[in-house]
């Protein structure tokens, strides 16, 4: 064909471009196009814009943020060479032979592929069958694009030859090592149930026992493997493989492991390892030795505790950083469950200076076995004598602060007592619903009712009342993740949506709780800030309606800590028609007394609050600046607005949410702002949770019955076996969250008759919903 | 890292049309990897950077209920577009108001990195481009074979001279030509029509 200008006929350029893209065609005009730059630039400009190409060829390049997966870290020189991990995954299947079997992936070297375990940094883990011992073998290959890397191979060289050499039940075995075709490979045994990292994931922090028995099985599997001359150098929950049904724990990858004595593959200065469970002196990438694998260990036991790792930053060389600078946050503040012996062994693992930890894993094993066999049996088996030493001193010790009213040590201190004071460290799971606590239900007093929505409106439930219940807090080492108001701070007149989130971590689930969308709001606004004397408290309860959400006002009262004046509640309040809301008033000093009336506006959708003139003779009104204007601003789409319009008040906020949970409105969740800044959750019926400034701290204990009424908050705390009458518990405390004191009785009579000494007569429990299913 | 089923289950419940559900699970989905690499850019690691975009989307999905149609000409996918874009130009440029009440570690560290708004703005863009390309790829691949696409992918992608993929792939260099220009034409006609709803 000519390749003339003037004699192409674009019009067939433009069929071929429209007709599906299907195969390759080989056709006249397509061979035309092998030699004629002009149909070809038509082609192109006529496939796109110019633009677009670019645009293309920018937008489908690969960048370093493909890979989604979890962080892998692996040694200088080898990340440059990683690619995203399906890719890896294929080319190491497209490199099997196929199979006789239709179901199966491929075959390598007579071993049957039938599934991809994993994939990490240097290889693909495969399931496979060996035919002949026809048994279920885990093969890690050597990832394609790096076997020809020479330091990964020898790297993995090694990985096979320290591993086969280490023979334990704690580690894993190695059946065969195949080094000499075009992709190394690593026959092992099996292990069905995955690793303890998934189960960090899918739990958070484990129980004491459970901590024990991994601790104790990981110490003796890195004592085997010191043994040999051998530093694992990667200790990790990734690296820990549960088994299924069996309580064996086996230790894996020795892909970084290497000889004391062998110097000749980690330069100096480079960096192996995972960052958050490396040792001070590997993360300063200075000589490793055994002891290394102890701290690892520590780390490792200190995330079991937790549910999160030791040392967090943005980049692994701010992690680096930290682990030989920083300690990390007191396992105290973050699980109070845990014993004080076991966080004295994991502070002494995780050590700084090496010298300091303990002499070698196989003492590890020992003391973590021993400390297991007394929580299984305390009577038979005491505590080794060092730890039984330690803890007590530890838990006399912090009993001054538990008395002191130092506003700033109410949040620490109440854990501690809790813990501390009682000795009441619950490590198994608080037991189902039992028959006995069932009983407690159903002759559940008046004031102990579940709050359904019945019993807060005195009408049954709107058809179209939220369904989904929110997620249950299961009540089992909990800790709260981030939490915070979506909305501006309630300051000098600035609107605010009260709207807020919360997560909760750990125990059977982690769940994310909206507080933005309840079925009751109890918002108090309290100050001054720091010395709160006033209160004035709302409850509201939004209608899920078919045009959007509407809010009704239930109840308002005011608290000025001596008298308490409350609406007439409840006050159902027609939003498309004015009213007035009574008036609240309190007396901040003798003859001084101060009124408020509400208003609402439908127009504008405002609550407003305002000074009004007393009406009453003989009474002072105080002086204007002294009057405070509050106003809520209720939208039509559910949003809820408070606004302040003093200019010096800085507000505390508490809200309170009820989760629905079957059939019962269950009390679930409640927050308060302490006036020291701190934030105290009931985050489910039997934990209290507690929030310092910066929202780092948390910390927890669990009680057994918690309830608040206006700023008091209380808690009744019973032994596990006597829950089925409230009234013979062991102990209670409140929390003056005005001043921070807190006091606490131990076998001192009834509960009730001890807050109605303090002026509470009809508590509002926030705990019955033991009663409730659990979700 | 764990999803978040409640910005589905409580949230997203307020988001009453299937319409609008639609439009929202479409933002999510476009917009979930954009704010990811954004994240991921700026230093935070895997884990972080997925909370921090799961909080942006939260706050996003806890705005909803403020949509309101004023009329019938504003569609939720609109408003939704615009309250998402303010609140993802904000994580990237300031430490929010709230972060004071918690869950703002990661955002103080993103907002230890003054940006200025027409970057933030402009990276956006460059990014959900990118991720109704990657999007527009992953539907034409299916439908082509996968040396069509590789011939695309080989000449437009990775660089490569039409000449050399043609001998790879044992092809006329006028069937190379051909096949890409059938791939980018399809490619250009999905990203259009993404670019349309993303509007």
């Amino acid at each position: 064909m000519n390749s003339g200008k003037n004699r192409c006929d674009h019009s067939q350029i433009d069929e071929l471009l429209k007709s599906a893209p299907g195969q390759f065609e080989e056709t006249v005009i397509i061979s035309h196009l092998d030699h004629c730059p002009d149909c070809r630039n038509y082609l192109e400009h006529h496939a796109a814009d110019m633009e677009s190409w670019n645009e293309a060829a920018r937008s489908l390049r690969e960048t370093e943020f493909d890979v989604a997966s979890s962080m892998e870290y692996s040694a200088a020189g080898i990340d440059s060479l990683k690619v995203s991990t399906p890719a890896a995954i294929q080319s190491v299947l497209d490199s099997l032979t196929p199979s006789e079997h239709p179901d199966r992936l491929g075959r390598l070297e007579g071993y049957e592929v039938t599934g991809v375990v994993g994939a990490g940094a240097m290889g693909v883990v495969l399931k496979a069958i060996d035919p002949a011992l026809d048994r279920i073998v885990a093969i890690k290959v050597m990832a394609t694009h790096i076997a020809s890397h020479a330091t990964a191979r020898k790297r993995f060289a090694r990985e096979a030859k320290a591993a086969a050499a280490v023979l334990h039940p704690n580690v894993i075995p190695i059946h065969a090592v195949s080094n000499s075709g075009a992709i190394p490979f690593l026959v092992m045994s099996y292990v069905r149930g995955g690793s303890l990292q998934k189960r960090i994931d899918r739990e958070g922090a484990l129980t004491t026992a459970e901590i024990l028995r991994i601790g104790s099985q990981v110490a003796a599997g890195l004592a085997a493997a010191h043994d040999q001359g051998l530093v694992h150098r990667d200790i990790k929950p990734e690296n820990i493989l549960l088994d299924e049904g069996v309580e064996r724990v086996t230790l894996t990858d020795f892909g970084l492991a290497r000889s004391v004595d062998d110097a000749s593959i980690t330069q100096q200065g480079t960096i192996t390892g995972t960052p958050q469970y490396m040792s001070p002196e590997q993360a300063r990438g200075e000589f490793v030795d055994q002891a290394s694998d102890l701290f690892s260990l520590g780390s490792v036991l200190y995330t079991l505790c937790t549910g999160r790792v030791p040392f967090r930053a943005d980049s692994s060389l701010s992690v680096m950083r930290k682990i030989i600078d920083e300690e990390p946050a007191p396992i105290l503040e973050l699980n109070p469950e845990i014993p004080g012996w076991l966080r004295d062994i994991i502070a002494q693992l995780m050590a700084k200076n090496k010298t300091d930890r303990f002499k070698s894993a196989k003492d590890v094993h020992d003391l973590l076995e021993a400390c297991l066999s007394h929580i299984q049996q305390p009577t038979v088996n005491k505590l080794p004598d060092g730890l039984r030493a330690l803890s007590r001193s530890k838990s006399t010790s912090s009993l001054p602060l538990i008395l002191g009213v130092c506003a700033m040590a109410v949040c620490s201190a109440l854990v501690v007592w809790l813990t501390g004071g009682l000795g009441l460290i619950i490590q198994e799971p608080a037991p189902k619903t039992t028959p006995v606590v069932q009983q407690e239900s159903t002759e559940a007093s008046p004031a102990e009712a579940p709050l359904t929505w019945k019993a807060l409106l005195g009408e049954e439930a709107p058809e179209n009342y939220p369904t989904e219940p929110f997620q249950a807090i299961d009540g089992l080492n909990k800790t709260v993740g981030n939490w915070g108001f979506a909305g501006e701070q309630l300051l000098d007149g600035k609107g605010s949506e009260f709207e807020a989130v919360m997560q909760v971590q750990g125990g059977l689930s982690s769940d994310t709780i909206s507080l933005g969308r309840m079925p009751s709001w109890h918002i108090s606004i309290l100050w001054p800030a720091m010395e709160p004397v006033f209160s004035l408290n709302f409850t509201v309860v939004p209608a899920i309606e078919p045009d959007g959400v509407k809010w009704l006002l239930f109840a308002a009262s005011a608290n000025d800590g001596k008298k308490h004046t409350s609406s007439e509640s409840p006050v159902n309040v027609d939003p498309d028609a004015a009213f007035n809301v009574s008036k609240l008033l309190w007396a901040k000093a003798p003859g001084e007394k101060f009124f408020f009336e509400g208003t609402w506006d439908p127009a504008s959708r405002t609550l407003n609050w305002k000074p009004q003139t007393p009406q009453m003779l003989g009474t002072k009104v105080g002086p204007a600046e002294h009057g405070r204007e509050f106003q809520m601003i209720i939208s039509e789409n559910g949003g809820l607005q408070i606004r302040n319009f003093h200019q010096n008040d800085k507000q505390q906020i508490s809200g309170q949410t009820a989760v629905r949970l079957g059939e019962y409105l269950k009390p679930g969740t409640d927050l308060k702002m302490l006036p020291n800044g701190y934030k105290i959750f009931f985050a489910s019926s039997s934990e209290v949770l507690l929030v310092d400034k910066e929202n780092g701290g948390v910390a927890g204990a669990r009680v057994d019955k918690i309830g608040c009424s206006g700023s008091l908050i209380f808690g009744l705390i019973t032994p596990r076996e006597q829950v089925e009458k409230p009234e013979d518990t062991l102990g209670y405390f409140w929390l003056d969250s005005t001043t921070g004191e807190i006091t606490k009785g131990m076998e001192l009579g009834g509960w009730k008759d001890a807050l109605k000494a303090k002026g509470v007569a009809q508590p509002m429990l926030l705990a019955p919903e033991r009663v409730g299913p659990r979700l | 890292m764990t999803e978040f089923p409640q910005t589905r289950a409580s949230l997203i419940a307020q988001v009453r049309s299937s319409e609008d559900r639609e439009a929202w699970d479409q933002f999510v989905f476009i917009y979930r990897p954009v704010l990811y690499r954004m994240a991921r850019r700026r230093g935070l690691q895997d884990a972080d950077a997925q909370d921090v975009v799961q909080t942006i989307l939260m706050r996003v999905a806890a705005s909803i209920h403020r949509w309101e149609q004023t009329s019938p000409e504003t569609k939720f996918h609109h408003w939704l577009r615009r309250v998402a874009r303010n609140a993802m130009i904000s994580a990237f440029t300031r430490q929010p108001k709230e972060a004071a009440a918690g869950g703002s570690e990661m955002f103080e560290m993103l907002a230890e990195q003054p940006e200025d708004i027409a970057g933030i703005e402009e990276e956006l863009a460059i990014e959900t481009m990118r991720e109704h390309y990657l999007r527009a790829a992953a539907i034409v691949k299916g439908d082509v074979d996968p040396e069509t696409w590789q011939a695309f992918e080989l000449t437009v992608v990775r660089g490569q001279s039409c000449d050399e993929v043609a001998t790879t792939l044992q092809k006329s260099i006028g069937a190379v030509y051909v096949a890409r220009g059938r791939v980018m034409r399809r490619l250009r006609g999905q990203v259009q029509s993404m670019q349309e709803n993303d509007r």
